[in-house]
């Protein structure tokens, strides 16, 4: 297994595009931003973990005493517009939640290991209890490399959309599969569901990007946006096609040869 | 003077109001003590020991909050387990941090246990209604044993 320091393979692909006689400058320079970047992320992840959280538990908690001593003195819908401050407080608190994580994948170390796919696949797909549902076409001994807990959450995400955004009866049409294609695998979730209006597949994976009603279709809207966040990292693209109410298909690429490491 | 069952050391205001609701829906009659500040907690924890012996007979439990302006909470875990009357007190870090490093410095430095605040009230208030009936209802504390009898065995 070997740990790949934050953001070295991309510092080091600039570096190769820069003069020979450049390539150390580059180098230093691209790691001197990283690291105020990173110290910038860490500030701001900071804030949002711990003090905006802090602020939500004193509104959830002083709107709860109020109900607590008060709600007798209250009519019904009353007591529901005081329901509804607690209701978008737990909203909230998610949605800090998953930002902190999506921030957090932006510098963490990741761990890789070559994998095999079509295991690694098969064996979430169980987890999920979908194997009597899901179709998984990978071949088997799909080799990649990456960070296998990383890659696990990003099918997890892409799964268990599909199945959110499927009718039942669509569901056993859900596809998992791969088409090779040179150095990188381009892995594929399909199904049938609800599908979306292509004209927005380049923001589908954005934060908080919602297509859908989420009344109809509940989250938080950062599903997409962390498994960019996972594939950007392991130097691999998303991307999606798609037509409404005939489904969509999420695609990312993943890095089939040793060299994604620097190792021969 | 009466003594403090329970400390709360946190520098939110509003966290330790609500901390203390949520310990007295175990135990109306217990009585908890509030400092804003590390230097106010370590204070009335060492001074007053040294005038009243008695000071912790009644302390069961110190509730600490990590992230506190100038002396933080793990300085302040730090300075009441170099004290001798303060070495065995028990102290919970409640806090809001997630951090992985947070966790691992406050066991290193001798927390008794280490607890993150829920934001949602029911919880929060479930978590740290626990936390009382736990620290003070079922636990022994070991400074009130050595207090009543230095040289007895505990049973």
């Amino acid at each position: 297994m070997q740990v790949i320091p934050y953001k070295v393979r991309s510092i080091e692909d600039q570096a190769e595009k820069a003069p020979q006689s450049n390539q150390d400058e580059v180098i230093e320079g691209l790691r001197s931003e990283l690291d105020n970047r990173s110290k910038e992320l860490q500030v701001f992840s900071h804030a949002v973990a711990h003090d905006l959280q802090a602020t939500l538990r004193g509104i959830d908690g002083y709107t709860n005493l109020f109900i607590r001593k008060y709600a007798y003195q209250l009519d019904d819908p009353g007591k529901r517009l005081l329901t509804k401050v607690t209701e978008n407080v737990n909203k909230m608190q998610l949605q800090l939640q998953e930002l902190d994580y999506l921030l957090k994948l932006g510098t963490i170390e990741l761990h890789f290991s070559e994998m095999d796919m079509y295991a690694l696949t098969t064996a979430v797909v169980e987890s999920l209890q979908l194997s009597q549902v899901i179709n998984v076409t990978v071949r088997k001994g799909t080799l990649v490399q990456g960070d296998a807990s990383l890659i696990k959450e990003v099918l997890i995400k892409l799964i268990s959309n599909a199945v959110k955004f499927s009718p039942e009866q669509m569901r056993s049409k859900i596809e998992i599969g791969c088409l090779e294609h040179g150095a990188d695998d381009h892995f594929f979730v399909r199904d049938f569901g609800v599908g979306f209006d292509e004209a927005y597949k380049d923001v589908v994976f954005d934060i908080f990007q919602r297509l859908h009603d989420p009344e109809q279709y509940p989250g938080i809207g950062l599903g997409l946006a962390t498994v960019k966040q996972i594939i950007t990292r392991h130097g691999g693209q998303v991307w999606a096609t798609g037509k409404e109410n005939e489904g969509a298909t999420f695609y990312f690429s993943l890095h089939t040869t040793t060299q994604t490491d620097g190792s021969s | 003077m009466d003594l403090a069952n329970i400390i709360v050391v946190d520098n939110e205001p509003d966290d330790a109001e609500l901390t203390i609701y949520g310990l007295k829906e175990t135990n109306k009659s217990l009585r908890v003590m509030y400092f804003k500040t590390g230097h106010d907690a370590l204070t009335y924890l060492f001074q007053e020991t040294s005038q009243n012996q008695n000071v912790l007979s009644d302390l069961k439990l110190i509730l600490l909050d990590l992230k506190i302006p100038k002396i933080d909470g793990i300085e302040i875990l730090k300075r009441i387990r170099e004290g001798e009357q303060t070495q065995n007190l028990p102290v919970v870090i409640l806090t809001s941090s997630r951090e992985r490093k947070d966790v691992l410095r406050a066991y290193t430095h001798g927390a008794n246990s280490y607890v993150i605040k829920p934001v949602g009230f029911e919880k929060f208030v479930k978590a740290v209604s626990a936390l009382a009936h736990y620290w003070t209802d079922l636990n022994v504390s070991p400074v009130q044993d050595f207090r009543a009898n230095p040289n007895s065995k505990l049973h």
